[in-house]
């Protein structure tokens, strides 16, 4: 992995797996792998720590799981978005977005324009 | 959305516990396998690969612990450890949890067998079609109400008159009301003579409207129910037996349907049995036959009206009515509708009585139909699971004190878990979890106490010559109720431990080891228990004193007769056979008869039995003046002999005797409190008295108790039942030489040579009579001493335990002293000291407790206060004298100590 690593905002991996699972059926690789592909490898996730979050997420109710083949007849357990996780994902992305907009903007305030 | 979704998942996670582990496993493996394949790809060697897929994971087994807590499983965990290690504590100290388990077991057990009675007496419905919907009917009144002649439940006070009696046509004219689903009347009938295959017995039975099978909602088991046209004027005689009568007194006999017997002279055919739990509309009763309330006029035709049948009589009340609601109409519309029907039927039926206080409906619950036990055993019951709930009390704080003791002991193993990184709710939680287990086996231990027992009190109320029907219920209701208790005392009991437990200092005891010191706190709390059992335990001891003399006050009242070697009886000729002058000359048959038997000394008979709960009351005065409100004088009717036989002496004029005829002058024989209340300043002889009927006052007897032995002797006068024109049942009394035993059948062959189908009931010795109506305070006695000497023993464990663990506790103390030069006795002293002092403060709160609450069973209480300064004395001194006992064998233990020893202990 890349040694320009950003460490992941806390409470923001939730939103993460979901946005991967919501690409599709995934099994917990793989969606470390996609949410590593679309970041560049540029975020640093521990992957034990992707499970707790799995786990809490489906007891939640916001991603469902079931065994499944994967390639060369291996079995996986594989996580699909929910009805409820997608709203889910949209409420914390508008969420997300809306106050990356205020932080943004209070931090590129110039001292003139107070 | 995501609690549901939350429960289901975890439901699921633990119930399928295994399968989750091993698909948790088989899910992190596969993680780490394809990360090792990846780095296998990118060229670094397969072992060199793997190690680092597990490096890069982390700890596994924290992450599976971590899945568990998002899974909500992390506390069914803990749990299911704390009552593992809490099995595995109890198991380790097996006297301890012995004591535990059994002072919890009576606890409870008292409790609960106390909990069957109330279910029987208080909670349970009526086996019938959703019993909430039905509604019991009674009517208030004025004082000066409509009704001049009811039969049934009747209670004037505070210038209002109560009853659940009705007129026949009232309940016609409720029944026109389409505000019921269904509105169904019924009579319970004490004495039917039924004649079986020529056995004559006597019987108990309904008189029930056409709809009431249908308003109860209940089938019979076999055959048919009654219907409404089986209660019409003309329809031929048909009964349902119960299922009790069907088991006794036809072995369950299929055949029994279709078959006729003879109830009170009138033929009638068996149509039904009903089912086993169906036992009438009345908790505590078991009537044998359910007949149309259309026999009336040929079953018990009414002797005490002109007209024989009640049926189309406005002017006698008798009727009981049940109502099933409508589920859509509103209760207030059915009182107000039902309020409307009941004056205009009277304002119609009664046109004599405009001026007098209309009567208005009433609605009460009749879930349990007309209930008699709520307020012959409400108030009893609630004092009794009061001093049941102090026993159990006294054994809480016992528990909490020998958990307090442990959990001094457990100090250094509280202290490791809490170095070691425990949480202090954690630690609560498990000594909590403790308790609860402890509590649980208790209280499962209680429950088996509690249903081995639950025929005690049934069979203390129970009267001695008849069959019992009353049952203590064991069911759900009171298993929860118990397990609920149990569990609530576990709470109680393992909070000062746990608060205590979680209060631990991890560097202090760690460091003192084994020499964990006394802390002053814990020290007030163990005896601020103690002190407390004691005086729960007076309080207890006090109630006990207070009951068993009572009791011993009323056992040893003066009767004003002697009961001694009376045998009773009682026949009921049906009227049926037995009409005015047929009865006289039966019961003078019967009299002259009984006489002759061998062993009998002196025989007669009497319309009450004396002390038997039973009265019967007239207003009356002195000739020349109307009877005023107070001028009321109690009545038995007797017959010659009387007397003598009853040992009540005649003071002046003469007794009722053979001289007395049908037609003679009308006399009385009147008691001494009757000449205070009616002639204080003359004498009485000869004097006429009365208010209808006029009596001449021909002697004067000693005051003897009538109906029983609590209140004074009212104002009684005697008549000759020969003078009497409406003659009643009769309880005959032989005075015999010999045992009752030996006499009870030549009298039923004698009353058999007369007439073979008249039963004989009730033989019992006026003794047995006497005793039954103590019955309630023969439970008060029994059970209060019961609880009183259950709580002393708890109260002396506990001291005991307590000072035992103090002496155990200051033994290099002791030690020292002794070894300073202190003697054995000023040790024993020192320490039943510490005793003495608990004790005298316990007894003393005790003492000023009883005096605040002794007052609420005042009523309950003959012959003496509830400040009774001798009770009061008697349980002060056992209570100090078991103290310092229970003391004793620890403070013993101390002055033997050898002073050497003692400095080593540690």
């Amino acid at each position: 992995m890349s040694k320009q690593q950003l460490e992941l905002i806390q409470g923001t991996l939730d939103m993460l797996i979901l946005k991967a699972a919501s690409l599709g059926p995934l099994h917990g690789y793989g969606i470390l792998l996609r949410i590593q592909q679309i970041s560049r490898d540029r975020l640093e996730i521990q992957q034990g720590s992707l499970y707790p979050a799995l786990y809490r997420l489906e007891h939640q109710g916001f991603i469902a799981s079931e065994w499944g083949e994967s390639e060369n007849n291996r079995k996986a357990k594989y996580y699909t978005l929910t009805p409820a996780g997608r709203r889910r994902l949209q409420q914390e992305a508008r969420h997300w977005n809306s106050m990356s907009e205020v932080i943004a903007g209070i931090l590129n305030t110039a001292p003139e324009e107070l | 959305m995501t609690f549901t979704s939350r429960l289901r998942s975890w439901f699921r996670a633990s119930i399928q516990r295994s399968r989750l582990e091993h698909d948790m496993a088989a899910e992190l493996r596969d993680h780490m396998d394809r990360y090792a394949e990846d780095l296998i790809g990118q060229g670094i060697a397969p072992t060199e690969a793997r190690r680092r897929a597990r490096i890069e994971f982390g700890a596994v087994e924290a992450r599976k612990e971590e899945c568990r807590e998002a899974l909500g499983l992390r506390l069914l965990d803990e749990l299911r450890a704390d009552i593992r290690y809490a099995f595995r504590m109890l198991k380790q100290a097996p006297a301890f949890t012995m004591v535990a388990i059994v002072s919890l077991a009576l606890g409870i057990g008292a409790n609960t067998a106390i909990f069957t009675m109330m279910e029987t007496a208080l909670w349970k419905s009526i086996p019938v079609k959703q019993p909430e919907r039905l509604r019991l009917f009674s009517w208030v009144s004025g004082p000066k109400s409509v009704v001049d002649s009811s039969w049934g439940n009747w209670s004037e006070s505070g210038g209002v008159t109560t009853s659940t009696s009705f007129s026949y046509p009232v309940y016609q004219a409720f029944q026109k009301q389409k505000v019921f689903d269904t509105v169904f009347a019924f009579k319970p009938l004490e004495h039917l003579t039924a004649l079986i295959g020529g056995q004559a017995e006597l019987v108990t039975g309904y008189l029930i409207s056409g709809n009431f099978y249908a308003g109860v909602g209940v089938s019979p088991i076999a055959g048919r129910p009654i219907g409404e046209a089986d209660d019409t004027a003309n329809a031929q005689a048909v009964a349902v037996i119960s299922y009790r009568y069907w088991n006794r007194r036809f072995g369950r006999d299929a055949a029994v349907i279709g078959k006729q017997i003879t109830l009170n002279q009138v033929p009638v055919t068996i149509v039904g049995v009903n089912p086993p739990d169906f036992t009438g509309v009345q908790p505590g009763q078991n009537q044998d036959f359910f007949m149309p309330i259309n026999l009336q006029p040929v079953l018990i035709p009414n002797q005490y009206s002109d007209k024989r049948s009640l049926l189309n009589d406005p002017n006698y009340w008798w009727v009981l009515i049940i109502g099933r609601l409508r589920p859509d109409t509103p209760e207030a519309k059915v009182q107000a509708a039902l309020d409307v029907a009941l004056i205009q039927t009277v304002r119609a039926t009664l046109p004599d009585k405009l001026k007098n206080d209309m009567p208005h409906i009433r609605l009460t619950t009749g879930s349990r139909g007309l209930d008699d036990l709520r307020e012959q055993f409400g108030k009893p019951l609630f004092v009794l699971v009061a001093l049941a709930g102090l026993v159990l009390l006294i054994a809480c704080a016992n528990l909490a004190n020998l958990l307090l003791a442990r959990a001094t002991s457990r100090q250094r193993e509280i202290s490791v878990r809490l170095a070691l990184g425990a949480g202090r709710w954690r630690i609560m939680r498990q000594m909590l979890t403790e308790g609860l287990v402890l509590a649980l086996l208790g209280g499962l231990a209680g429950l088996v106490t509690g249903y081995w027992a639950k025929d005690t009190i049934p069979g203390l109320f129970h009267t001695a010559w008849q069959p019992q029907i009353l049952r203590a219920e064991f069911d759900g209701r009171v298993t929860w109720i118990s397990l609920a208790l149990a569990l609530l005392t576990g709470i109680l009991f393992s909070l000062a431990p746990a608060w205590q437990g979680s209060r631990t200092e991890v560097s202090g005891a760690l460091k003192d080891g084994s020499r964990a010191t006394m802390s002053l706190p814990k020290l007030l709390a163990s005896k601020s228990l103690v002190v407390f059992q004691i005086c729960l335990s007076v309080v207890l001891l006090i109630g006990a004193g207070l009951f068993v003399r009572t009791l011993m006050n009323l056992q040893s009242a003066d009767l004003g007769f002697h009961p001694d070697r009376i045998v009773l009886f009682n026949v009921d000729p049906p009227l049926t056979r037995y009409a005015e002058e047929r009865r006289r000359e039966l019961y003078e048959q019967l009299e002259q008869r009984l006489s002759v038997l061998p062993g009998v000394q002196s025989s007669t008979l009497s319309s009450e039995a004396l002390i038997s709960n039973s009265e019967s009351t007239t207003r009356v005065a002195p000739a020349g003046r109307k009877p005023g409100p107070g001028d009321r004088a109690w009545i038995n009717e007797v017959g010659d002999r009387f007397f003598e036989t009853m040992g009540i002496p005649i003071l002046y004029g003469r007794s009722i005797g053979a001289q007395d005829r049908v037609n003679s002058p009308k006399v009385a024989v009147v008691n001494q409190a009757f000449v205070r209340h009616f002639f204080p300043n003359e004498s009485p002889l000869g004097k006429t008295f009365g208010n209808k009927d006029t009596f001449q006052i021909a002697g004067i007897c000693g005051d003897a108790h009538y109906n029983d032995t609590r209140t004074a002797v009212p104002p009684t006068f005697y008549v000759p039942y020969r003078q009497r024109k409406d003659m009643r049942a009769m309880t005959f009394e032989l005075k015999t030489a010999a045992s009752e035993g030996s006499i009870a059948g030549a009298v039923r062959e004698a009353v058999r040579s007369i007439d073979k189908d008249l039963p004989v009931f009730d033989i019992r010795t006026q003794t047995q009579q006497i005793d039954d109506t103590l019955s309630r305070e023969k439970v008060f006695a029994a059970l209060t001493a019961g609880f009183g000497v259950l709580a002393l023993l708890l109260a002396c464990v506990g001291i005991y335990g307590m000072m035992a663990y103090a002496v155990a506790r200051r033994t290099s103390e002791i030690g020292l002293r002794m070894a300073l030069g202190a003697h054995s006795r000023q040790v024993l002293t020192m320490i039943l000291r510490e005793t003495s002092w608990l004790a005298g403060i316990g007894v003393l709160l005790g003492v000023l407790i009883a005096a605040g609450i002794t007052r609420f069973i005042e009523s309950m209480l003959f012959g003496l206060k509830p400040y009774d300064p001798l009770t009061l004395g008697e349980a002060v001194l056992v209570m100090l004298t078991v103290a310092l006992l229970a003391g004793w064998l620890p403070a013993r233990r101390a002055s033997r100590l050898d002073p050497m020893t003692a400095l080593r202990h540690e």
